[in-house]
């Protein structure tokens, strides 16, 4: 200490044998330390065999658990085209707003920043949170607007709502608008169909639910997986043309209008095959937004509604009487004296005629001479004419709600129902079973089923099921068929009721019809209110379309021949242009020839 | 050891960029589908015809300004001889 330095010690023996305790010492350590590492390391071992093996199924659970997700994918359903697979009904994108009432904390602020936002009452967005207060989950607002929805993001993020949020579903579009819209139908807030062939076809259209489970994250994010997200309903495959559906609608708009009906029906179909190309009534609804509409202006009247067909009954009883032979087509009527009295019941003609020919009666549809048919052929027989035609069934379209029509057996007939049902009354018939009756003088004879879906195709474009045309019965014979039609033809040449549906170029045969309709307050037939309608086929030798327009209560005029027969006639005019049926006499047809 | 952890992180990265991916395919689509009703809401007839109509000052034709041109092919022409047999 007192001079600072180190004494250095001389080199010893003794010295050697402290550098052997301290190695042995060190030795000594080392095993202990690699006997516990060794120990560790035989305890890490045995666990991974116990992690691996033993407790594998229990552990790779959890696990699967914590990274795999599971959804439920709810299908979409499937698209509708027409006859030329113009879309009209698709699917797009939309979402819907849910709160967790539970976790609100102030119902009224929350109310009033969030009816701002959706352009709800505040009022009732109160009360629907406080009366569910208790609930884990509820829906505010279903498939709102993208802008809506944006809106609704930037208030969540401006007050941190965490009790608020979207859920991304699809929504029915229909993107024809109203074209078609009674065909189609809709479908209520969770894609179900509730109406048309929405409904019908619901079944296939909606798809299977599929289950999926994908690789996440701890984040919740979404990792690659192989699996197919997609879920689609079947398609189908309309019958109905959009531009011959929008004429129609179109026609039958601008004729309520002019003559200030109550509504209007049309409907246009194939005589050969009972394809529906067009069915339309007016007035009319936005599928899209079905619940602005009342009931009844959603209601498909060609279907739906029953009619007193007046006249246009006329070509089934000429048809009966030819078939069973109790009349010659020249044979004379004297439909003088102007009416008839039957089970003390006067029945009058419009226009007053001297002697009128079988085919004059048609012609002129005079109720006189239609009495005298009818007596003629029968009470029995004209029934099951009737029946055989189609009335009083339901046509078996693929339509709900179709309605069967009023047709009363023949004991339960009066002693002037075999008159009133010659002229067309004391029965209930639809458009559609007039339109379909026609289509069988049309096509030679055959009654056939009405259709409106052509195919059903599956996601991956194959054919599922396929409607061909159906003939239901042979009603009466092909050179019946061709006499009425010769017939029906003269109704719309001059002399006849409906020379306003004459369509230069092209044959018409057709049939008026003017009904009173029955006014149950006073027991009889109103003079004021009329249902007008014409029905025929074009080109009446060849026929490509047959057609049925019915115009309810027109204010205006009452004459089938001149409410109806004119929409007749613009209808099939376009139509025929649209198909490109040339005018019979070649007069627009332009030959190139090619040498 | 080093590579195995290395591939492990590679192949978590491209699960990640995939189901990103995946997902923005499924907005895509959806934004597709939105397009396609909307173009097909205007290919409607009704909408069609009405720009026709009254922005353009189109008509609807009449049934006999409709001409229908059909293309035929001529007979082949008449043939004959003016060699003599022998």
């Amino acid at each position: 200490m007192g001079t600072g330095r180190r004494r250095l010690s001389p080199m010893k023996l003794w010295d050697h044998d402290r550098t052997q305790v301290r190695l042995e010492k060190i030795k000594r350590r080392a095993i202990v330390v690699f006997t516990v590492l060794f120990f560790c390391m035989g305890i890490m071992v045995f666990r991974l065999i116990d992690l691996a093996i033993f407790e594998h199924d229990r552990l790779a659970g959890i696990a699967e658990k914590q990274i795999k997700g599971q959804k439920d994918i709810k299908p979409q359903r499937g698209i509708i085209w027409d006859r030329k697979m113009r879309q009209m009904a698709t699917n797009v994108d939309a979402e819907s707003v849910y709160v967790v009432p539970s976790r609100v904390e102030n119902i009224q602020v929350f109310s009033k920043r969030l009816s701002r936002v959706l352009r709800v009452s505040a009022k009732n967005l109160s009360y629907k949170l406080k009366s569910k207060r208790e609930k884990q989950f509820l829906w505010i607002e279903r498939k709102i607007d993208p802008e809506t929805a944006d809106r609704l993001r930037d208030m969540m993020k401006r007050y941190r709502y965490r009790y608020i949020g979207l859920i991304k579903e699809t929504k029915r579009y229909y993107p024809k608008g109203r074209t078609g819209a009674h065909i189609i139908g809709f479908t209520n807030v969770d894609n179900v169909g509730i109406a048309g062939i929405e409904m019908v076809y619901d079944r296939y259209l909606r798809g299977e639910k599929k289950s999926i489970t994908f690789k996440k994250d701890a984040r919740n994010n979404r990792m690659y997986s192989e699996i197919d997200w997609s879920a689609t309903g079947n398609n189908l495959l309309l019958t109905i043309d959009e531009y011959i559906q929008h004429i129609v609608e179109r026609e039958l708009s601008e004729a309520v209008e002019k003559w200030e009906a109550k509504a209007a029906s049309a409907i246009m179909m194939n005589p050969f095959t009972g394809e529906i190309l067009a069915m339309a009534n007016y007035p009319s609804f936005d599928p899209n937004e079905p619940g602005k509409y009342p009931p009844e202006q959603r209601r498909n009247r060609a279907v739906t509604d029953i009619y007193e067909p007046g006249s246009t009954i006329k070509a089934i009883l000429a048809a009966g009487a030819l078939e069973e032979g109790v009349v010659e087509l020249d044979e004379e009527f004297d439909v003088s004296k102007g009416y008839i009295v039957v089970g003390g019941k006067a029945i009058r003609d419009v226009h007053k005629h001297e002697f009128l020919t079988f085919q004059e009666v048609i012609q002129k549809s005079s109720n006189v001479g239609a009495v005298q048919i009818g007596m003629r052929l029968g009470a029995e027989k004209y029934y099951s004419y009737l029946r055989a035609f189609g009335f009083g069934e339901k046509t078996g379209i693929d339509y709900p709600g179709e309605a069967r029509g009023i047709l009363r057996s023949v004991d339960k007939w009066s002693g002037t129902s075999l008159a009133a049902l010659s002229i067309g009354q004391e029965i209930g018939v639809t458009p559609l079973q007039v339109l379909r009756a026609y289509a069988v003088i049309a096509n030679g004879g055959l009654l056939m089923r009405p259709y409106i879906v052509s195919d059903i195709i599956s996601p991956d474009g194959r054919i599922i099921k396929s409607t061909r045309p159906k003939v239901i019965r042979r009603v009466i014979s092909p050179s019946t068929a061709e006499t009425v039609r010769e017939i029906l033809k003269t109704v719309v040449e001059e002399g006849g009721t409906a020379t306003k549906a004459y369509i230069k170029g092209n044959l018409v045969a057709g049939k008026t019809g003017t009904a009173q309709v029955f006014d149950p307050e006073t027991g009889r037939y109103s003079r004021k209110r009329h249902i007008s309608s014409f029905v025929g086929f074009v080109p009446a030798d060849n026929p490509r379309i047959a057609l049925i327009v019915v115009i309810f209560e027109p204010q205006k005029g009452s004459f089938g021949g001149v409410v109806a027969a004119p929409v007749f006639r613009n209808i099939v005019e376009q139509t025929l242009t649209y198909l490109n049926v040339p005018q019979e006499d070649e007069r627009n047809q332009i030959i190139l020839v090619r040498r | 050891m080093f590579l195995i952890v290395w591939f492990r992180g590679q192949n978590f990265k491209m699960e990640y960029d995939i189901g990103r991916l995946t997902s923005l395919r499924e907005e895509l689509l959806g934004e597709r589908r939105i397009m396609v009703a909307k173009r097909s809401s205007l290919l409607s007839s009704e909408h069609i015809e009405k720009v026709a109509l009254t922005s353009l000052g189109m008509t609807v034709p009449a049934r006999e300004n409709v001409f229908y041109v059909r293309q035929v092919k001529a007979p082949a022409p008449y043939r004959t001889s003016t060699d003599v047999d022998e």
